[in-house]
């Protein structure tokens, strides 16, 4: 397999249900029944590390670092997670988090057949995630 | 491991029986002069090395990992759990922590049950392993894709599993580095003035003088 900085992206509403899962090459299959399991543990482990801080004020992981992966996640302010599983040490993980959540905004939130908290099905937001993902792996490779 | 705790268990009544306190240790070991011809240790660590005699007595030969920096911010919490494989939580020590929302059982179980969740989370995402068990099947200490650390907005978590299943959790600033050179350096400590400890039942909180007084040492270096 050629270099892959990302593996996998994921999108969960604001109770935990999978929105939006897109695989860029991971080893093994995983099923939809997985991918939803996954993001619901993934919501309710960011919840748990909320209630287990020792400072006031936090919002959750942002980032866990595995010894085969890392996973970069981002919270929005009503409660939308995205999350994307990365090598170990690829940077700019939370500006490509920005940049999806933007893309979210403008091809998924203003398409007015868009159900809120519902699977995005949305054939411009496909294309232009594709078109970014692409780059970052083109200036991943430039390096 | 656990058969050697065990057996340490056993010895408990034949060995030292009237002894109250932790085993002394030999304090006619010296520091190895590799540790003080490196150049490279930082003065964190020479001064854990550099005390009395009895400070001198370190688990291995190689210097100590410089501890965890403080930064005196609001955000600075310095909290240590260690847990056995069944969930027991052996240790828990706070040298700075802010707030606290559950009470102490609480939140051992919850830290404990976050741990586990994430363990099985880890290994079955692991996107670089094709063979995957079953999410939520219990998984033995090693097996599977395991995490070393996360952060949030406001702390670090950093873990370690030895192959005994021993799970050792450390909270720092979110802006510290890697922390596994200073669990493995605790989880020495820990072998040395725990496992080594006739009077110690596995299984047990642990309450060893001289790991505690070890751990203190090594952990204030963090926070002055």
């Amino acid at each position: 397999m050629a270099l892959v900085a990302i593996y996998s992206l994921f999108i969960i509403n604001k109770s935990g249900g999978l929105i939006y899962y897109k695989d860029y090459g991971s080893a093994g299959r995983m099923d939809t029944n997985d991918s939803l399991r996954l993001a619901s543990l993934w919501h309710s482990m960011h919840a748990i590390s909320q209630q287990l801080s020792p400072t006031p004020g936090c919002t959750g992981i942002d980032l866990l670092q595995a010894h085969n992966f890392d996973l970069h996640c981002f919270q929005s302010l009503t409660g939308t997670k995205f999350f994307v599983v990365c090598e170990t040490g690829a940077p700019n993980m939370e500006m490509l988090l920005k940049v999806i959540y933007e893309l979210y905004t403008d091809f998924v939130l203003k398409n007015p057949f868009y159900e809120m908290e519902m699977p995005i099905r949305c054939e411009l937001f496909d294309l232009n995630l594709a078109q970014v993902i692409q780059k970052d792996r083109v200036a991943l490779l430039g390096r | 491991m656990e058969a050697r705790i065990a057996s340490k268990g056993h010895l408990c009544p034949l060995a030292l029986q009237s002894t109250p306190s932790s085993p002394r240790r030999r304090s006619t070991h010296a520091p190895s002069p590799r540790l003080r011809a490196d150049p490279g240790s930082s003065s964190a660590a020479m001064q854990f090395f550099g005390g009395s005699s009895l400070t001198s007595v370190a688990p291995d030969a190689t210097p100590a990992p410089a501890a965890p920096p403080g930064t005196g911010t609001g955000a600075n919490a310095q909290v240590l759990y260690v847990f056995n494989r069944n969930g027991v939580c052996l240790l828990y020590r706070e040298w700075h922590r802010p707030l606290r929302t559950l009470d102490p059982t609480q939140d051992h179980k919850l830290m404990f049950g976050l741990l586990f969740s994430l363990r099985s989370f880890t290994a079955k995402i692991d996107p670089t392993t094709a063979e995957k068990r079953n999410l939520g099947v219990p998984l033995l200490p090693g097996q599977g894709c395991s995490f070393y650390s996360f952060k949030t907005n406001t702390y670090k978590l950093n873990f370690m599993e030895s192959p005994s299943g021993i799970k050792l959790i450390l909270i720092t600033h979110p802006r510290t580095g890697d922390q596994r050179d200073s669990l493995k350096h605790i989880y020495n400590l820990y072998v040395e003035y725990v496992v080594k400890n006739p009077l110690y039942a596995p299984g047990t909180p642990i309450k060893c003088e001289l790991f505690n007084k070890h751990l203190d040492q090594y952990m204030q270096v963090a926070l002055h």
